[in-house]
């Protein structure tokens, strides 16, 4: 019993990481680390080509 | 042969070995700018180095570095020859002004100081970066590691230092995202000191993004980098007097073996604190007529105070001349918008008039004059003369016929080590993990806890963690290549072929940085000037086989391909490079048009890499590789395991124990016949109950999708749960095929497992399911498919969600199309 009620924790566990995971992944940095703080690069690019 | 059209000598024609004098760059846009701030002005001496294997592009020697131009832009400078006895160089070096206005004392400040650290690319700004910081942020030499800021704390004397390290710039320009980003950073983030980190081995061309925070009126330290290597070149440089001339305090560092390090901290505090004798604003003095037009433009720009206290007036003015488009945008809220842009239009004509130059090459020449004089009088000549370069090894390793072939054996080099070298701690770590399977296995009673840890954590953790080894050696390999500077060279010899599939050269170095991670690989593309050259580079570089995939290749090879490992890893990588040409091919043909952008690439010298960067690389990789174990992979194979052991069908279970038993007590068989029927009893089972469960029944759903490439569903199951990443295939397999890593000795390893797997329904019942065709197909679908979720959204940031989404089918289609023709096409055979 002891053992089903541990493996049900740590799969319960497994699926909010997981979940945590693919959510934190698709979201768009905002912070400094993406390097497009203040940079205008991209529209820049866009009007070069 | 020196060709002559039309009077003029251009620099494509100078053959090998020639030296000449540059008289004039033609072009226009971005290419002419570029090439201008590279150093690329009137009166400069440029020799012809080599040309690359392919004939194309070239390598030439301006100013004491190295770089390549295509033979099509080489076309666009015209030169003249160097006439014996005439040394005299065509520059105009004025002087400076010295900026009058006394500078702001005794204001409080705070101990905290905001530093950013700029430099051009390669000139070991993030080697400096982690010296002081202690930071372990990627180093290479070549230009465009870092394409993001890093920032880190250091505490020093009683002071708090935010470091900021900045993406490696030419100029403080708009040519690229980057030198637009460092603009920016400095001009709105206003760091209270700005470290420029100056490669001491190439000081002219540095010098020139100097002349730039010069003029810019912000509080500058030069940290003169590689200073050992200014030594060894020979040249004496009085670099006191040369700070006093730019008016910038100059500390020599040697980044790498941390010299100078606690000098140039304590600059920086004396320069903040504006107790540094040598710190004073100076302006270039660009000659009469140049400076003339600046103080009109500064005199209308004097009427918007709110701007003007924001950026130094002369500083805008020169941008202004230089036609800077974004500055120009700038100045779109100032009431006097119309007046400033009609006196910066009447200026540029009238120095264009007087110089027959375009403004901006003016201005550049005028800087470039300003650097050649001050150094002048600050270099020693004589020592100059005596430089001497060693260039064997690279016409070696460049060569036109042996070039290609010394590149592949490195590759095949590199992955034959991988195999060789890392079978040995391999065999160990699978010892230690079968070693822990037992000990767990003794110490937990039977239940599900049990089954979750050996089956689940164990199988599947301990499915991948054996290939550490390999990683790191493939690691090892790949940190030689970027820290001696080869792969800038490689580099270079691929340029015309990347041309030709319509990439630029610089391409290569994100795609060659793919074979590690295709996340870093990704962001790397920001190096690259042009939007679609990125995009496209983008999509390729998931066919660049990544680190992750590599336990899994060699899970497939070391089970069906005993003969030749080395060779079958070295061709999928190869299979890979030819899928991304083929790619290439047709995104140039259908979504891309062509269009050519300059390859203006700098040729960092040979360095020697040192042990301390390559072993931090190997632990950096390591540490990463054993996060990712302990989570994702860790997690992944909990949750795998859960759907292969759930619903738990009790009576079909319990009828098979039956069975089993009954077996054991019939006395009439041989306890051979009943070992062989309790095996395949067993087997019967678990296959059963994988079938039945959560897993099974998702398996079923795809496999008639995958049935025509040979695959069965636990394969199916294998590659989704490989989209989050690609190691995670492997513990899958671990633990749908039950490696057992209790067993005594290796016989019963993953390995084995698959090659004992048979179809257990279906038409090829019974039949094996891995042969070495399918095995082959299943490990070019890994190649192909669905990169991982973090490269989607990668490209994602990086391009736009239309592009992640076109890349998640292209692959995959891609991937199932070369399963099946190799599956099919291969049974036929």
């Amino acid at each position: 019993m002891i053992q089903n009620i541990i493996v049900a924790v740590v799969i319960l566990l497994a699926v909010c990481y997981a979940i945590y995971k693919i959510v934190q992944s698709f979201k768009k940095k905002k912070d400094c680390s993406s390097g497009c703080v203040g940079c205008t690069g991209c529209e820049l690019s866009k009007r070069n080509m | 042969m020196m060709g002559n059209r039309n009077c003029h000598i251009y620099l494509s024609d100078i053959p090998t070995g020639e030296s000449v004098y540059i008289t004039k760059v033609l072009g226009h846009g971005a290419f002419r700018k570029r090439i201008t701030e590279m150093g690329f002005v009137k009166g400069k001496k440029v020799k012809v180095i080599k040309n690359a294997p392919l004939q194309d592009p070239i390598e030439y020697e301006i100013m004491g570095y190295n770089m390549s131009l295509r033979r099509s832009e080489a076309a666009m400078i015209e030169v003249e020859p160097i006439i014996e006895g005439d040394l005299q160089q065509l520059f105009h070096y004025e002087g400076i002004i010295v900026e009058e206005t006394p500078r702001m004392r005794g204001i409080p400040k705070t101990k905290r100081i905001n530093v950013a650290l700029v430099g051009n690319p390669n000139s070991g700004k993030t080697t400096l970066f982690n010296r002081v910081s202690g930071s372990h942020e990627r180093v290479g030499n070549y230009g465009g590691v870092t394409v993001d800021i890093k920032e880190a704390v250091v505490k020093f004397e009683s002071y708090k230092m935010n470091f900021t390290d900045l993406p490696g710039t030419y100029s403080i320009t708009e040519y690229t995202p980057e030198e637009l980003f460092v603009r920016n950073h400095i001009g709105e983030k206003k760091p209270d000191v700005v470290v420029n980190v100056v490669d001491a081995s190439n000081l002219e061309r540095n010098l020139f993004l100097t002349t730039q925070l010069i003029d810019m009126d912000i509080k500058v330290v030069i940290a003169l980098n590689m200073y050992d290597e200014l030594e060894y070149k020979g040249i004496d440089l009085n670099y006191h007097d040369l700070g006093l001339l730019l008016g910038i305090p100059i500390v020599p560092t040697i980044a790498v073996k941390g010299v100078g390090l606690v000098a140039l901290l304590e600059k920086i505090i004396e320069v903040y604190e504006d107790q540094d004798p040598i710190t004073r604003h100076i302006h270039i003095n660009y000659g009469s007529m140049i400076e003339e037009s600046i103080d009109r433009i500064r005199a209308e720009l004097r009427k918007n105070k709110e701007l003007t206290d924001q950026y130094s007036k002369r500083y805008l003015a020169i941008k202004l001349l230089e036609r800077d488009q974004s500055t120009l945008d700038r100045l779109k809220i100032c009431s006097n918008y119309e007046s400033v842009k009609k006196i910066t239009e009447s200026e540029i004509r009238r120095l264009e008039r007087e110089y027959k130059e375009r403004s901006e090459t003016v201005i550049a020449d005028a800087k470039y004059g300003f650097i050649s004089g001050a150094l002048l009088e600050t270099v020693s000549p004589k020592k100059r003369e005596t430089l001497k370069k060693k260039k064997n090894f690279d016409r070696f390793l460049t060569h036109k016929y042996l070039g290609f072939p010394i590149f592949f054996f490195f590759m095949w080099l590199m992955f034959q080590t991988t195999f060789t070298l890392g079978a040995y701690p391999m065999e160990w770590i699978e010892m230690g993990v079968g070693y822990l399977g037992k000990l767990l296995s003794t110490k937990i009673p039977e239940g599900t806890l049990h089954d979750l840890l050996i089956d689940g954590v164990i199988g599947g953790v301990g499915g991948v963690i054996v290939f550490l080894p390999n990683i790191l050696i493939l690691f090892f390999f790949i940190s030689l290549m970027e820290d001696t500077g080869y792969m800038a060279r490689v580099s270079f010899m691929m340029d015309k072929l990347m041309h030709k599939i319509g990439l630029h050269g610089k391409s290569f170095i994100p795609l060659l940085m793919g074979f590690g991670c295709n996340v870093p690989a990704i962001m790397a593309t920001r190096t690259l000037e042009n939007r679609k050259d990125r995009i496209m580079t983008m999509l390729l570089i998931p066919f660049m086989s990544c680190s992750a995939r590599l336990p899994v290749y060699l899970l497939i090879i070391s089970a069906f391909f005993p003969k030749h490992q080395g060779l079958i890893l070295f061709s999928i990588y190869l299979i890979g490079i030819l899928i991304a040409v083929l790619s290439a091919l047709l995104l140039k043909n259908t979504v891309f048009s062509r269009q050519d952008v300059p390859f203006v690439m700098e040729l960092p010298p040979y360095r020697l890499p040192t042990m301390r960067n390559t072993l931090r690389h190997m632990w950096h990789k390591a540490s990463q590789y054993l996060r990712k174990m302990g989570t994702v992979i860790l997690v992944a194979s909990i949750l795998i395991w859960a759907l292969s052991y759930f619903p738990q069908n009790k009576e079909l279970l319990a009828e098979y124990d039956q069975q089993i038993a009954q077996v054991e007590l019939n006395e009439t068989l041989s306890s051979l016949e009943k070992e062989k029927l309790v095996l395949a009893l067993e087997l019967e089972k678990e296959g059963t109950h994988q079938e039945q469960s959560y897993i099974g029944q998702m398996g079923k759903f795809v496999e008639p999708v995958l049935l025509p490439l040979g695959f069965d569903w636990k394969i199916g199951i294998s590659l989704i749960t490989g989209l989050a990443a690609k190691e995670i295939v492997v513990s899958t397999m671990g633990v749908l095929y039950h490696a057992d890593f209790e067993a005594d000795d290796n016989s019963h390893n993953l390995a084995v497992k698959l090659q004992q797997q048979v179809h257990t329904t279906g038409k090829l019942k019974g039949q094996r399911v891995f042969t070495p065709l399918v095995a082959f197909g299943f490990m070019l679908f890994i190649l192909i498919y669905f990169p991982c979720v973090a490269v989607i959204a990668a490209i994602r940031r990086e391009a736009s969600l239309g592009w992640a989404i076109f890349t998640i089918f292209y692959t995959t289609l891609l991937a199932w199309l070369v399963a099946f023709a190799v599956y099919q096409i291969g049974s036929l055979l």
